[in-house]
């Protein structure tokens, strides 16, 4: 009763209001503060009119419009328990968004499953499709697949629907719902990869599942989508794969040779295509159609091993039409030219050729003047070996910049000391004020430009221990000081990119061209030439700086200590890529010569065969 | 009015103890937490995420108490501006008086002026009166559709009861009369 008489007496001030709380807060305990804040925030008794409802919710986008997504969560968050229902998910889906935006995605995922499980129309296709691949990501396919079933896909962008369709049948193959998966295939009407790799991916669970008939059904419509110019080719290179399991399976060669026979005259679809092709016609007996096939392959061959494994399939073909005497005359020439290619392979001297381009980014016409004279496998190789050097070219370009720059560094030492002679001699008050307010007016450009070092050339050594004799401007001292950190830090940053620009290009080139030793060679060189420059320069540097009344003091130095350090590793380690290069090489080509003497013994082999069989 | 050091040491008191309610707040109000049920220091993410809700939490809460403290249901006073217009109108600030004395004023940026044409609103003023008669006037400066300054003001009367004061500022083409209306409405914020 007390309480409620001094509740009484203190309404009657603000001060009493006051008080009020510290009695009425005092009266609780921690735990039960969280009950009074629950009391003060959730008041569930009362709900906003839709008019007041409707201005917090554009409350909330005026501050998640203005950048300020914090608020606009807090905001709607805390009105969220008296909204009215349509404006409790117009409020809900600014708070998703703006979680969206803050990258909290865990939390996003929890308020739209909250607004998801009302199944309500204000959620848009995007966002449920948003959500969805969320939860497929997580491996949540339960949750994927109630957000996919509730999408009307009608209402997605074609791209989206597309992606929609392919995450669903994803979802169900993931689930191991086959039919569902199928339904939702059959529902779709797109041409794009999604469709492709839907279908790829049905069959193959098909065949997984060795429901047969089932998976002939979907290899069937995935040959049938030859005419789809969106499909890359490793599509049909899936496609070929489905055939090889046909093939495999043994029970569905004509199928396989029909579907493969239409889609070969793709122009796209790769010779090892043609070549699979070839091996099912021969399988299935149809030498004439091999024949032909296996001509056209040998006509214009783009890689040199396909065209001996044509030839060979050529001479089993001609031996089966017996045309022996054909079989034997194409033995001969490819045993001829098997050797031919060991030979060239051993002696090949790219040097020579590349010493004869003028400008080695003009790869097209180099292609057609070099390679007029050659065929297949050297093309692929010279292609190559001119790419690879315009981009060594390009990097010489790099390093000449670079190198002019550090030439410039030499130029400004040389000066620097001429003028620094002549401002020794000239020294006078008047005349070094004069000097001294250009300068700190230069000095204060380089501060803002952080550019050039010429004027700090100008002022160095003991002229900075007049300076501060004259005790005129320490600023200046302490200007130049910086400014002579930043030029060295510029010079130390060209080198840095430098060794980062050869040191990728070189890894790019040993990457793509592995063959190529004395490209790197060179270019390992030229950058040893380089390295040995950048040491002499670091070492100038390090002296100008001592110089220069010991500006830089130890941490530069030993920052330059460190940079020649690590020029140094870099040397050694490209010796070690240059050694490692050089052995990699000589496996390469030998490991070719072992291939192209292993397609020759099976040839004399198929030689000796026809032969003996022409005795008999 | 002066304050007693007995006041001073009871002000300081209510401080101590809502910072202390407030961090048992923080740790409390946890309802999205059951989405996470890994282990936070399994993944730097989720505790990154873990933090940035406790931050909305306690910003909630925050604000939640700010409303009720300062600005209780039977004193409150809110006032909105939105805009429903563009085409005959250029808004560039709104002052709000309230009886007579300025009480708010904003120049908005494009930023915000995009946001309030897209739909938004934006609460200009928040404030406590007594229970009575009161008058808000909003002073709205911009430019016309032929680019020439335009300064109106509108005003409003209402009596303060017991529920908080609700003013939405709208401001919106006319089509019909090629011009634009300034209108002070009350709304009602209970159902």
């Amino acid at each position: 009763m007390k309480f409620f008489y001094k509740f009484k007496k203190i309404q009657k001030s603000k001060m009493g209001l006051l008080k009020f709380f510290i009695s009425f807060i005092c009266c609780f305990s921690t735990s039960n503060i969280y009950a009074l804040q629950k009391q003060l925030t959730n008041k569930d008794e009362f709900i906003y009119s839709p008019l007041y409802a409707d201005l917090i919710v554009k409350n909330a986008i005026y501050y998640a419009d203005n950048e300020v997504p914090l608020h606009a969560v807090s905001l709607s968050l805390s009105t969220l328990n008296r909204m009215p229902k349509i404006y409790y998910q117009r409020s809900l889906m600014v708070v998703i968004d703006q979680l969206l935006k803050m990258k909290m995605y865990n939390t996003a995922y929890y308020y739209f499953e909250k607004l998801h499980k009302e199944k309500q129309s204000l959620i848009t296709e995007e966002l449920r499709l948003f959500f969805a691949k969320y939860a497929y990501f997580q491996n949540d396919f339960k949750r994927a697949k109630s957000f996919l079933t509730a999408i009307d896909f009608k209402k997605l962008a074609q791209n989206d629907q597309n992606f929609g369709y392919y995450l669903l049948i994803q979802t169900n193959l993931s689930l191991n719902e086959i039919a569902d998966a199928s339904e939702t295939f059959d529902k779709t009407n797109d041409k794009s990869n999604y469709y492709a790799l839907s279908l790829f991916n049905l069959s193959l669970k098909n065949f997984q599942d060795s429901s047969e008939n089932f998976s002939n059904h979907y290899a069937e419509k995935l040959f049938s989508i030859n005419d789809t110019k969106d499909l890359r080719v490793g599509y049909l290179q899936e496609r070929l794969l489905i055939a090889q399991s046909i093939l495999y399976l043994d029970k569905a060669i004509p199928f396989a040779k029909e579907k493969m026979w239409n889609i070969r005259q793709e122009s796209q679809v790769s010779e090892i295509g043609k070549l699979q092709l070839a091996r099912i016609l021969i399988k299935d007996k149809d030498y004439a159609n091999a024949q032909s096939l296996l001509k056209a392959i040998s006509q214009k061959p783009n890689n040199i091993l396909i065209y001996y494994q044509s030839q060979l399939l050529l001479a089993q073909v001609n031996e089966k039409l017996i045309f022996n005497p054909h079989a034997v005359i194409i033995l001969d020439h490819l045993k001829k030219k098997l050797s031919l290619d060991i030979k060239n392979l051993a002696s090949f001297d790219g040097q020579k050729l590349i010493s004869e381009i003028k400008n080695p980014c003009e790869i097209e016409s180099n292609i057609k003047q070099i390679t007029s004279k050659m065929t297949g496998y050297q093309q692929d190789k010279i292609e190559n070996i001119i790419k690879i050097n315009c981009e060594l070219s390009r990097m010489v370009l790099f390093d000449q910049n670079v190198r002019n720059r550090f030439e410039l560094i030499e130029v400004a030492a040389i000066e620097r000391k001429v003028m620094k002679d002549r401002f020794l001699s000239d020294f006078s008050l008047d005349s070094y004020n004069a000097k001294f307010k250009n300068i700190d007016n230069n000095a204060r450009f380089l501060i803002l430009n952080g550019k050039d070092f010429d004027i700090v050339d100008v002022l160095s050594g003991s002229d900075l221990k007049n300076l501060e004799k004259i005790n005129r401007n320490k600023n200046v001292l302490k200007h130049l000081t910086q400014n002579k950190k930043l030029t060295l830090e510029k010079s130390t940053m060209n080198y840095e990119k430098l060794e980062l620009a050869s040191g990728n290009i070189l890894w790019n080139a040993y990457q793509n061209y592995p063959s190529k030793k004395w490209l790197f060679r060179k270019n390992i060189n030229q950058m040893q030439i380089d390295l040995k420059k950048t040491n002499q320069l670091m070492k100038q540097i390090k002296i100008f700086s001592l110089d220069a009344n010991q500006l830089l003091q130890a941490n530069s130095l030993m920052g330059i200590n460190s940079q020649i350090a690590h020029f140094n590793d870099i040397g050694n380690q490209t010796l070690k890529i240059n050694n490692y290069l050089k052995h990699e090489l000589q496996r390469i080509i030998q490991n070719e010569i072992l291939t192209l003497k292993k397609i020759q013994a099976l040839a004399d082999y198929e030689m000796t065969r026809i032969i003996d069989l022409e005795s008999q | 009015m002066t304050i007693t050091k007995k006041q001073l040491v009871s002000t300081f008191n209510i401080y101590l103890m809502l910072c202390f309610g407030l961090f048992s707040f923080s740790i409390q109000a946890s309802e999205p937490n059951s989405v996470s049920s890994k282990p936070a220091s399994e993944n730097v993410w989720n505790q990154l995420e873990d933090n940035k809700k406790s931050l909305i939490d306690l910003n909630r809460q925050l604000l939640n108490i700010e409303q009720e403290l300062l600005f209780p249901a039977s004193t409150q006073i809110k006032v909105f501006v939105s805009l429903n217009t563009g085409e005959f109108f250029t808004l560039d600030s709104v002052e709000i008086e309230l009886d007579k004395k300025l009480v708010s004023s904003h120049l908005y940026t494009v930023r915000e002026r995009n946001a309030l044409i897209e739909g938004a609103a934006h609460d200009i003023f928040i404030g406590n009166v007594k229970s009575g008669n009161h008058r808000v006037i909003a002073t709205i400066i911009g430019l016309d559709e032929n680019k020439r300054n335009v300064k109106r003001a509108v005003a409003i009367d209402f009596t303060k009861e017991s529920k908080p004061i609700i003013i939405n500022l709208n401001i919106k083409d006319n089509q019909q009369s090629k011009n634009t209306d300034f209108l002070l409405e009350k709304i009602d914020p209970l159902l």
